[in-house]
């Protein structure tokens, strides 16, 4: 859903680069303190996964194509903070190296994929974190859920834009995202557990074992 | 295993998707193309504003569009795994 250019209105896409921009920063602050493990260069790791899993177009029903979002997983495995962070590189380096995602939309597929998008997956986590079965339950509800919000935002911008009604594009981008969201399920489930098997210490900020120690 | 051993294969792994399996994706729109073809606001889209040295993942010296969006994958992960790191560099200095 990397909205290219010339879809935003210029009311639309400057507020959103200018919260975008706020909503980085106080990330980037908070993310100072999620920093612990210097043995693992865990940001450009799970970024650059992110950014290789976003190249794998899996087709969905009816003739479109979906792929990873990778909100929900890096928030599992670094936290809101450090995910959103992660994200914004990916989006960033899409838009100015691969013209994946227009320059003037920038500031508004980072405020739907690296903040609604992490932000829901986020606290759904936290929801569910019960115990680990919860936690399990609560991974794949949260991957379903921050590509179908992520799609709800990118949606209003583009009724806010006045190119389209809202009545058509909220239903068509949540019905198909609704589909993508189910990839994104399984992805993100099979991808969280393999690397906890493999590489606990990666996820060593994780949601579960920030709130195990409190 | 040694953590240093696991994240250069992690790294590796990483590669393989993005060098050999990217060039296989599925080329079909993704959900908003497919909802701005469908109501019809798809010509809305402009000219891109900056022109990127890539665009749509392919090398327009590279004849062969599996090889180019191969080499992409693997120039966009050189790019993001340093940015990365560099980016959580700066963020202990800081603290």
């Amino acid at each position: 859903m990397h909205i290219p250019d010339g879809f935003l209105a210029n009311e639309v896409w400057i507020p959103a680069a200018v919260i975008s921009t706020a909503a980085l920063s106080l990330s980037v602050r908070n993310s100072n303190k999620q920093l612990l493990d210097k043995s693992i260069p865990r940001l450009g790791i799970i970024s650059a996964f992110i950014f290789a899993a976003q190249m794998l177009n899996f087709p969905v029903a009816g003739g479109t194509s979906g792929h990873l979002l990778g909100a929900a997983l890096a928030v599992a495995l670094m936290g809101p903070w450090l995910a959103s962070v992660s994200l914004s590189l990916v989006l960033i380096i899409q838009c100015l190296l691969f013209q994946d995602g227009g320059v003037t939309a920038l500031g508004a597929n980072i405020f739907n994929m690296a903040f609604v998008g992490v932000f829901t997956a986020y606290f759904i986590q936290k929801l569910f974190l019960v115990n680990s079965k919860l936690f399990n339950f609560g991974i794949i509800l949260s991957a379903w859920f921050s590509v179908v919000t992520a799609s709800f935002a990118c949606a209003l911008e583009l009724y806010l834009s006045n190119i389209t009604p809202f009545l058509f594009v909220v239903p068509a981008m949540l019905i198909i995202h609704s589909l993508i969201g189910i990839g994104e399920a399984i992805i993100t489930v099979a991808v969280y557990f393999s690397i906890c098997k493999f590489i606990p210490d990666i996820g060593n900020i994780s949601l579960a074992k920030n709130s195990a120690e409190k | 295993m040694k953590i240093k051993q696991k994240i250069y294969i992690l790294i590796i792994i990483i590669f393989i998707l993005a060098v050999f399996l990217s060039p296989l994706s599925s080329s079909l729109p993704d959900g908003l193309e497919y909802v701005a073809e469908k109501l019809g606001f798809v010509e809305k889209i402009s000219p891109p504003v900056l022109n990127s040295p890539v665009p749509d993942y392919n090398f327009a010296f590279i004849k062969n569009q599996y090889i180019s969006k191969a080499f992409a994958g693997a120039i966009g992960v050189i790019i993001i795994l340093l940015s990365g790191w560099g980016i959580e560099r700066l963020m202990r200095r800081k603290k």
